[in-house]
């Protein structure tokens, strides 16, 4: 077992984590859910068919760890808040900590990317993440959110029109509160 | 006002692939530590889980054995247990497996056989042992020990799983992040400020002990720590513990003076394994209590009684058991005759009775226990008058995280 967990860590440890890191912008959490992928990936290695790749799988099963834990925290605030739009408002959800250092030290439009990043739905997030950060292709793209290429490029499309609104009102927001 | 900034899409594409690299700052050995204890505490849930559905097996079985009882008067009790082991079997396995999913069935460890006396999972009852089966496992075990409170009274015993021979070293230098002292009832802080070099080749440990720890031990402390390394390198075959101080000079303990390259004594002490629970909330141990007797007879007729430096522990055999006869069979076994009017059935505190007189026995060498008169057949996992086998340890950690 360790061996095939050491060639998936010296593979794909990095990538992945970073995914999850910018899907759930918190590194602790970040640092869970990696275990979380690693234990899913270790109980069915055996079962893995070859049918997709082993870095389309990890990053696939990263994916639904990350949905996993989104919809177990959507749970668990369910009581208090009984109606909720997860795709309209899940930014509501998700805590607005201090930026992490590796963000902190970067120019302003960097930082405020980060923060808008997290307006975007979590389909639209995972196409940015997996497109422009983990520089992945379209196809390898499709492959691991199990989608087709048309849907990835049209969420795409869609992706980089939501983040551009978000940049500028949130800057115009930023602007105003600065006068 | 819209901000002045020409946010295109080749902007925003720029800015994404201008989002810095984030490095994980855990530790690859640590991160699969983890998730072997993880999978590890998994596989034990599956295992109670399974545990819970084959109630309604047992309870078939149990009146199947009472039918056996009643219908069957004039059998010997030796072929009454081979109709109540065919009759569990029969009972039990085929309905439990049908209830797991291919998943399940598949992560639950090799299924022991009936020649050691271990009844597969789906046999036993929900009376969980403290017994560790190396080969019930995927998983391989060492044990550490540690101690029933800062002031020592007695060493406890902790089986923990690992997949690499080079996970001992690792676990034993990050002990405080596996174990759980105030959730347990039990107390590690023996390793605080040591730190371990294992040499497999040169069977050799290298210890090397803090400042603190020198200064601070009192006697008891430094002799429980001898001890309890001795108890923990010797099954792992190693042959000597290389003792030494942070600034590279050789241990002098406060109390039992210089210690240089410790051997390992190559047989441990007979021991009458007793059961320590700190309170109610934390778990039940089987903890080794050394003795003197010098025969396995002795020994464990004190499972039953608690001398008065024992006021911690409570008795492993209850009271209500009566043992006719102790007898050991060559250099193997041991044989242990319950009295008629013992009612032996099928509970907790018989089930920690068992795993107390295996190790009890395997401390003095002995490689199997055999129950006779018994009326049950099984008892937790054990068939009862079949030969059982000793552990290879107890108090596997993964049961009570």
């Amino acid at each position: 077992m360790k061996e095939v967990f050491q060639e998936l860590y010296h593979k794909y440890h990095h990538d992945v984590f970073q995914f999850l890191f910018y899907m759930v912008k918190d590194r602790s959490l970040a640092e869970d859910l990696v275990q979380e992928v690693y234990v899913k990936v270790l109980k069915s290695y055996d079962k893995f068919k070859g049918e997709s790749t082993e870095k389309t799988w990890l990053f696939s099963i990263a994916r639904h760890v990350a949905i996993d834990h989104f919809r177990k925290q959507k749970r668990k605030r369910k009581r208090i808040a009984d109606s909720f739009d997860w795709q309209e408002n899940g930014d509501m959800f998700r805590d607005e900590g201090k930026l992490p250092d590796e963000i902190t030290i970067q120019n302003e439009d960097v930082k405020h990317m980060y923060n808008c990043l997290n307006k975007c739905t979590i389909d639209q997030q995972s196409v940015l993440i997996l497109r422009y950060i983990q520089s992945l292709s379209i196809q390898e793209t499709a492959d691991i959110l199990d989608w087709s290429v048309s849907k990835v490029k049209t969420t795409q499309h869609r992706a980089m029109k939501a983040l551009k609104d978000f940049m500028l009102e949130n800057g115009e927001g930023m602007e105003s509160e600065a006068k | 006002m819209k901000q002045n900034k020409n946010y295109n899409d080749e902007k925003i594409k720029s800015l994404l692939k201008q989002m810095p690299q984030v490095e994980d700052h855990q530790d690859a050995d640590d991160l699969f530590h983890k998730i072997s204890l993880q999978l590890s505490n998994e596989k034990s849930v599956k295992k109670e889980r399974r545990i819970g559905w084959i109630i309604p097996s047992m309870a078939t079985a149990v009146a199947a054995i009472i039918f056996m009882f009643i219908v069957g008067p004039f059998s010997s009790p030796n072929d009454n247990y081979e109709l109540m082991s065919d009759s569990a079997l029969d009972t039990g396995q085929p309905e439990s497996m049908s209830g797991l999913t291919s998943e399940e069935a598949e992560l639950l460890p090799p299924e022991n056989t009936e020649e050691h006396g271990i009844a597969t999972v789906e046999e036993s009852s929900m009376h969980s042992s403290r017994a560790v089966y190396k080969e019930n496992s995927q998983l391989d075990y060492f044990t550490l020990y540690v101690t029933d409170k800062s002031n020592i009274e007695y060493l406890i015993p902790l089986a923990f799983p690992y997949s690499n021979p080079d996970d001992i070293e690792h676990i034993l230098n990050n002990v405080h992040d596996y174990i759980h002292p105030e959730h347990w009832g039990i107390d590690a802080t023996l390793y605080d400020n040591i730190s371990f070099s294992l040499l497999p080749d040169h069977k050799q440990v290298v210890v090397t002990v803090g400042d603190t720890f020198i200064e601070v031990a009192g006697s008891s402390r430094e002799s429980a720590l001898i001890d309890a390394l001795h108890n923990t390198f010797r099954p792992l075959g190693y042959e000597t513990i290389d003792f030494n101080q942070t600034n590279n000079t050789k241990v002098n303990f406060s109390h039992i003076g210089s210690v240089d390259i410790d051997p390992i004594p190559a047989t441990g002490s007979n021991y009458s394994y007793k059961l320590y629970q700190k309170n109610e909330e934390t778990p039940i141990w089987l903890v080794p209590v050394p003795v003197e007797e010098t025969n396995v007879e002795e020994a464990i007729w004190n499972l039953q009684v608690l001398q008065d430096n024992e006021q911690l522990l409570r008795p492993s055999i209850p009271k209500e058991v009566v043992i006719e006869d102790i007898q050991t069979i060559g250099n193997e076994g041991v044989h242990i005759t319950f009295a008629e009017s013992t009612n032996v059935y099928n509970s907790q505190e018989l089930t920690y009775m068992i795993d107390a007189i295996l190790m009890t026995i395997k401390s003095y060498g002995y490689q199997y226990v055999q129950f006779l008169n018994g009326d049950d057949a099984q008892i937790g996992p054990y068939h009862l008058l079949e030969k059982i086998k000793v552990p290879d340890t107890v108090n596997d950690i993964t049961y009570v995280n």
